[in-house]
This record gives C-alpha cells, sequence and structure tokens, in this order.
C-alpha cells in the first residue's frame, strides 16, 4: 500500500519525506564524518543556495530518521562533435540526445543502529519510484558519486548501479547511474 | 565543511558511444526492485531504539 504527495512517499509504512527544519537532524549519526558534517552543516547552506534538498527516510509511527537524503538536479552529457551522426548511423536511432536529464543522490547515510538492515536498498527502492511517479519534470537516470570502497561500490551494484566511466577508477569516488526507464514495478 | 558535491563526469568519445549503445542495450533488460529481506528486523530496530530515547 503506497500513498504519494509531492515532496513525500510512503510505502509499507515507512516515509521519505523532505525535511522542513534541518535543525531536526543535528544528532545524525551514520558513522562517517563527511556524511555527518554535510549533514549537519552544510545541507542548510546548500538548501539556502537552492543547490541540494534533504530528505529523511523514517518509520511511519517514528519522529526520528533513519537515513537521510540530500539530492540535487544533474545530467548525464556526451560531448562529441561527430557523435550525433554517428550515432544516427550506426546504432540505427532517430533520437539521439547529447544530455539526459537525471537526479542526483549527493548524500546518503544510514543512521549507526539501523545499518545491516536493508534500510538502504530500501530508501534507494523509495527514491526510484518517486521519480517515476508523478514527476514536475523529466527524469531519466539517478546519478551517484559512491565512494570507492569495496562495500559502498558493491552496495550501488546490488542496486542495479553501474559505472558511468572507467576514467575515476582510481579517484576517490566513482560515478554510477541507474536508468529509471529500466525499472518496471 | 564536508567534501563539495563531485560532478558528473561528461562522456566523451568511446565513452559516450559506450554508454550511448549500454542504455539502448539494457532497456531489453528491465529491473525491479530490489528485495529487502531485513526491513522487518530493521523496524524492530527502530522500536527498540525508540524505547531506548523515551527511557
Amino acid at each position: 500500500m503506497q500513498q504519494n504527495e509531492r515532496n513525500s512517499f510512503s510505502k509499507d509504512n515507512w516515509i521519505l519525506t523532505k525535511i522542513a527544519d534541518l535543525d531536526t537532524i543535528q544528532n545524525f549519526d551514520c558513522g562517517d564524518h563527511d556524511l555527518n558534517e554535510y549533514f549537519q552543516h552544510d545541507a542548510s547552506i546548500h538548501r539556502k543556495e537552492l543547490l541540494t534538498e534533504s530528505y529523511s527516510l523514517k518509520e511511519a509511527t517514528e519522529d526520528f530518521p533513519v537515513a537521510l537524503i540530500s539530492l540535487c538536479n544533474d545530467a548525464i552529457r556526451s560531448d562529441f562533435p561527430i557523435l550525433k551522426e554517428w550515432v544516427e548511423l550506426h546504432l540505427n536511432r532517430k533520437k539521439w540526445y547529447s544530455s539526459y536529464p537525471a537526479v542526483k543522490i549527493a548524500r546518503f547515510g544510514v543512521g549507526i543502529p539501523f545499518q545491516g538492515k536493508s534500510i538502504g536498498s530500501h530508501a534507494i527502492n523509495m527514491i526510484k519510484e518517486l521519480f517515476i511517479t508523478d514527476n514536475r519534470t523529466g527524469c531519466r537516470f539517478i546519478t551517484i558519486d559512491a565512494y570507492n570502497t569495496d562495500s559502498v561500490l558493491n552496495f550501488y551494484k546490488k542496486n542495479e548501479f553501474q559505472f558511468l566511466s572507467a576514467k575515476d577508477k582510481h579517484k576517490r569516488t566513482r560515478s554510477m547511474f541507474f536508468d529509471l526507464k529500466r525499472l518496471t514495478l | 565543511m564536508a567534501l563539495p558535491i563531485g560532478n558528473t563526469p561528461i562522456l566523451k568519445g568511446k565513452e559516450a558511444v559506450r554508454f550511448s549503445e549500454k542504455i539502448q542495450k539494457d532497456l531489453t533488460k528491465p529491473t525491479k526492485l530490489i528485495p529487502t529481506p531485513k526491513i522487518e528486523e530493521a523496524r524492530r530496530a527502530v522500536k527498540e531504539y525508540a524505547t531506548k530515547r523515551e527511557k
């Protein structure tokens, strides 16, 4: 049973909703210094600058977050002058887009007491559903700059994300994407 | 300050072609939502945490 409102999505008594007052998440601890720092300090600055919006995942009967997510608009772009003609010729595609609209998961953390219990995948599932349901604008992909560690990359691979490029293989984060058009509910 | 939000790279040349081919090909392989077998365990952890908070 699910119910959808603008900026809120509920499923199986879990609610993903935009955080009205960012002061209410000051005690959130996911065990990662950078993520904690982001949610406790930077999230409000980013909101004022219209860069990101932060959401919390809560159990329907409780008032504290089990996971926090910050989202921003993004795009997957291709830049190659003759590519359009090449793709139309070789891939037999009538339409070619050099830019696809996307939503980026700018930050995502699960509270320490709730880790290892499918909360992360449940939140990702809800984000996927949120962005194919009653959208204001088109959104083809979910993107993420995932920390380049086995545990983080394996989590996103398990959730059907794929690497966008091989060029960031040795960087601190790796760009990954999920194609919302492939999702069937 | 936390680290800045990373830029999604602009795909060029062969990577752009590979991406275009891949997303086209992958449309023949639909995906479903990922199973979350421990989600009720998570709900119990939430309730336990809420009880501890109240004390």
